[in-house]
This record gives C-alpha cells, sequence and structure tokens, in this order.
C-alpha cells in the first residue's frame, strides 16, 4: 500500500530551537479530525502511520481544521466537567513505546491522574459484565494478592469483574488504572460515575475514545470502542488474567491481543473445568498459563 | 526512541501560572507533582539531577552526571542543528552563587553536554543565594530573582541573535519569568524560547492549580 501522503507537515516552527515540535492540543485536534473521515477505523488510522513511522496526526489534517476540532473537544470535555486531563502523542515524551506492541497501535491516548502509574508493573484483571458471586471473590482474593505484591491493578470499569477488580485495589489501598471504552467525561455503566472520578481523582483513568466521532455516532457503532480498548489495556499491561468469560465475551479480545503483543496471559484453573467453554483450552494451547494455583501466577509474572 | 519538544500551549498553559501566551516554552517530559514514585523515568532523572553537590565524594553521585548527560544528549536531539549553530543557551543560574558550597551548575553542564552546542553563555549570574525553590516553602518570587539576577556584561558580545534559556523543571514558570525579563531589557528584540526537560503537572485534574 503507497502511504498517504502528508499534506501539512509544515510544522518546524521556522527559526525556532525545536525540531518540529509538537503541540498537543494541535495534535489532539488533528487525531479527532482524522476520526471525523469517512471510514476511518483504527486499523485505517493505525495503517496511515504505519505506512509513515514518524507522521504526527497534524501531518494529515488542515492547521485550521485540527485547531477547529481541537476547540470541540475542548467545549465537550469542559461540559462534560473534564476541566484537566492530558494527552498522550507518539513521538512526545511519555508516550508508552509498549503500545506500539499493538497489531493497529493507538496514535493518541487522553488521561486523567497520574500517569506515572503506566510505569509501574501493571497487571489487567478482567471478565465477564455478569459474574457468578463465586467469581467476584476471586476477584477480591487475587487483586489483594497483587496488590501485596505491589502490582497496579488494570482493568476497564465495565460492570462485573472490572468493577470489583478496581474497587478491590482501592480497599487493599493498591494502585488501580481504568481503561474506559468511552470518553473521558462519560460514564459507562452510569453507576460506576463516583468510581470512575475517584479513579481520575486518586489513580489514573484512560480513554483512546475520540470525543468528537463518539458524539456524532449511534450506540451499536461506539460499542466498538470497548473491545478495542481491551487491546490497549493489554499494550500497557505485562499480564492479563482473565477470571471469568463465556465464550463470546469481549474479554476474549483482551486474551488475543496478549498473546499477539508478548503479553502474558494467565487463565483461572475453574474455567477450564466448565464443560461449555472451549475457549480456555484453546488459549493454553497457544502460550496461555492456566493457574492451578496462586503460585502460578507469581511463577508467571517473574 | 527520539522525543521531540512539546509546546505549552492552550491546552496545558494552566499548569505555570506566569507563563502567557506570548511565551515561546518547549518541555521533553513531564512528571505528576506530589507524587514520589521512585519508580517514574522522570521522577528518579529530575531528582538524581538535584542530587547536592556536597554529595559529590559519594557513589550514588555518578546518577547526577549520568542524568546531565542523558538530558543533554535528549536536548540536543531535539534541538534544531541549524538553530544550535547560531543561537544562545543561556542556563538558568544556581539558587546558590558561585562560593556556595551548595553552588550547583548542573544546568551549565546540561548545555556542554548537548552535543553540538556552540554557544553556551551564562548571561545571567545570580549576586547572592536564595534557598533552592525545590527544598523551600519560601519559593523566591519574581521580584526576589530580579533582586538578585545581573546580566554578566564580560559575556554579552558578540550580541546573541536568539536566546533559548535552560533550565530542568518547569513548575509556575517563575525563573523563567525573571530570566525573560533580565535578558529582553538587555536585549530588546532578541527572541527568547524556553527549553525544559520537564514540566511538572498536577494529578489531580478536578482542582485548580
Amino acid at each position: 500500500m503507497v502511504p498517504p501522503a502528508r499534506l501539512f507537515t509544515a510544522r518546524s516552527d521556522g527559526d525556532g530551537p525545536a525540531v518540529n515540535p509538537i503541540s498537543p492540543l494541535r495534535e489532539l485536534g488533528a487525531y479527532e479530525a482524522l476520526w471525523l473521515r469517512n471510514g476511518a477505523t483504527v486499523k485505517t488510522i493505525a495503517d496511515r502511520f504505519a505506512g509513515d513511522p514518524t507522521a504526527m496526526p497534524s501531518d494529515f489534517v488542515e492547521p485550521s481544521e485540527a485547531d477547529r476540532r481541537a476547540r470541540e473537544v475542548l467545549q465537550k470535555l469542559k461540559t462534560a466537567g473534564v476541566h484537566r486531563f492530558g494527552v498522550r502523542v507518539n513521538h512526545a515524551g511519555d508516550y508508552p513505546a509498549r503500545l506500539r506492541d499493538a497489531r493497529h497501535p493507538i496514535e493518541l491516548l487522553y488521561y486523567q491522574g497520574a500517569w506515572e502509574l503506566t510505569e509501574t508493573r501493571c497487571v489487567a484483571v478482567v471478565g465477564t459484565r455478569k459474574p457468578t458471586d463465586n467469581a467476584i471473590k476471586q476477584t477480591q482474593r487475587l487483586v489483594r494478592a497483587l496488590v501485596e505484591r505491589d502490582f497496579t491493578v488494570v482493568s476497564g470499569l465495565a460492570t462485573g469483574i472490572d468493577t470489583a477488580a478496581h474497587k478491590a485495589a482501592i480497599e487493599a489501598k493498591g494502585r488501580t488504572i481504568a481503561v474506559i471504552g468511552t470518553p473521558l467525561g462519560v460514564y459507562y455503566p452510569p453507576e460506576n460515575r463516583e468510581l470512575q472520578d475517584l479513579i481520575a481523582n486518586d489513580f489514573l483513568l484512560i480513554s483512546q475514545v475520540p470525543v468528537l466521532r463518539y458524539a456524532n455516532q449511534a450506540v451499536p457503532q461506539n460499542k466498538l470502542f470497548f473491545p478495542e480498548r481491551n487491546i490497549t489495556m493489554s499494550a500497557l499491561t505485562d499480564a492479563t488474567i482473565i477470571v471469568e468469560a463465556g465464550e463470546t465475551s469481549g474479554t476474549l479480545t483482551q486474551a488475543r491481543a496478549a498473546l499477539h503483543q508478548g503479553r502474558k496471559l494467565l487463565i483461572l484453573n475453574a474455567l477450564f473445568e466448565r464443560a461449555d467453554l472451549t475457549w480456555p483450552a484453546t488459549f493454553e494451547a497457544r502460550g496461555a498459563v492456566r493457574v492451578r494455583d496462586p503460585d502460578d501466577i507469581w511463577k508467571a509474572l517473574g | 526512541m527520539t522525543v521531540r519538544f512539546r509546546k505549552i500551549d492552550d491546552q496545558n498553559r494552566g499548569h505555570h501560572s506566569y507563563l502567557t501566551a506570548d511565551d515561546d516554552c518547549l518541555f521533553l517530559l513531564e512528571y505528576t507533582s506530589g507524587q514520589d514514585y521512585s519508580f517514574s523515568a522522570t521522577n528518579s532523572l529530575i531528582s538524581n539531577l538535584k542530587k547536592k553537590p556536597s554529595l559529590a565524594s559519594t557513589g550514588p553521585y555518578r546518577y547526577k552526571l549520568e542524568a546531565i548527560d542523558a538530558c543533554g544528549v535528549a536536548l540536543g536531539e531535539a534541538i534544531a542543528p541549524k538553530w544550535l549553530a547560531a543561537g544562545t543557551l543561556v542556563p538558568v543560574p544556581p539558587s546558590k552563587a558561585r562560593g556556595d558550597p551548595e553552588y550547583d551548575d548542573r544546568i551549565l553542564k546540561i548545555c556542554c553536554a548537548i552535543p553540538g552546542a556552540v554557544d553556551v553563555r551564562e548571561l545571567v549570574v545570580q549576586t547572592r543565594s536564595l534557598p533552592a525553590a525545590h527544598e523551600s516553602d519560601q519559593r523566591p518570587s519574581i521580584d526576589d530573582l530580579l533582586t538578585v539576577y545581573r546580566i554578566d556584561e564580560s559575556k554579552v558580545a558578540p550580541a546573541p541573535r536568539s536566546i533559548a534559556i535552560i533550565d530542568d523543571v518547569l513548575t509556575n514558570g517563575t525563573h523563567f519569568r525573571a530570566m525573560t525579563t533580565t535578558l529582553q531589557h538587555r536585549f530588546p528584540g532578541v527572541p527568547i524560547s524556553g527549553l525544559f526537560i520537564a514540566r511538572r503537572v498536577f494529578q489531580n485534574p478536578f482542582e485548580s492549580p
């Protein structure tokens, strides 16, 4: 494929001291503009940058459009109660190189909270939105043990296992990161509003979801952002542990991503013993760790 | 991975109360105020940079020297060679005056560690010691700094054509403002930028700085 030409590479600051300095605000606007183009997906956007690895979003968007979109985003976030946030953009400092392990790497992320948490040892604990009571208890035990060993617990703020994982980490006075499938300032499920604000305040909340595209399209399209954030969650962490998940669960997106990205994938033993599930054995054959005993986790995490 | 400078723009200027839209300030890294994670690479870099000169005979001091070199290299990769060939790098002077046992010229050393740096000049000197801003509750004000900042007239020729003020951490912008005021007064019309290793941001997004 011929990489799309850069149309607007006039970023160098004339006679200024910096080589192609990055305006986070303009990049944010340009990234949002790319997402508003017809047919834009994580893949089409990633393909554009794969074809031109030193490009920035602003290389492909007219500056006036980028700046206009940026203003729209700031306004929208402000209306949603998000007065302070940050972005991480590829080629600028603090962008995590591990994100490039994703099949379709994300060029720009929004966040609220302490970005430094991404530099700690992070383990994702994820699973179904409709867990059994036993799975909730297992999640709580697992998270307490992770916190005791100084791991940061990462999850997706969904109902069920995700919520249990975040809450257990906070209760155990550990650290937690939420990688959400909505833009900042949008709460899903709505009952997690308080938890999301708490994580944004005291820990770290990350969203890769473009604010304007999300606002411009309907719920069914926006649902696609949820599995995509699982791929990013995997890329940001050392390992993913699946507590409970059905045969068609979105959690399996994260399982596939973890193996593809060279991350550890751990699956609790009970899932192997369920007659209705075939995926645990499939993933084990592809390199996942079957967790029969807590020591299996610590051995795998090294 | 080469890191490019980020600009202070309308989205992020609020963290630095003394900066205005007219200021051209650029930074490489961010670190969150109030966090003391030994595992944060930037935090560790900055804390190594700030190791006191009185520790010079101790083993860990080598981390300071390594940090100085790393900062010089990172700045060198992000500064345009064309600018570097003609511009003047001006380090923010140490909080302690020359002769003080804690005189720490780490910023000057960072400038000197930038590959290709031709014109590094301590155009602004500090006439007496102040408490280091990062160690004191009584952070010096812009006026405090203006009182002790002087142009070193022995270094003004040839007149600089473009100035980059170099500092390690951008907080409120107090030192940058005082440096800019001092330099603009002596060299009117000469463009001035601020280049920082890192800027401080606030963790709590719902509180004002």
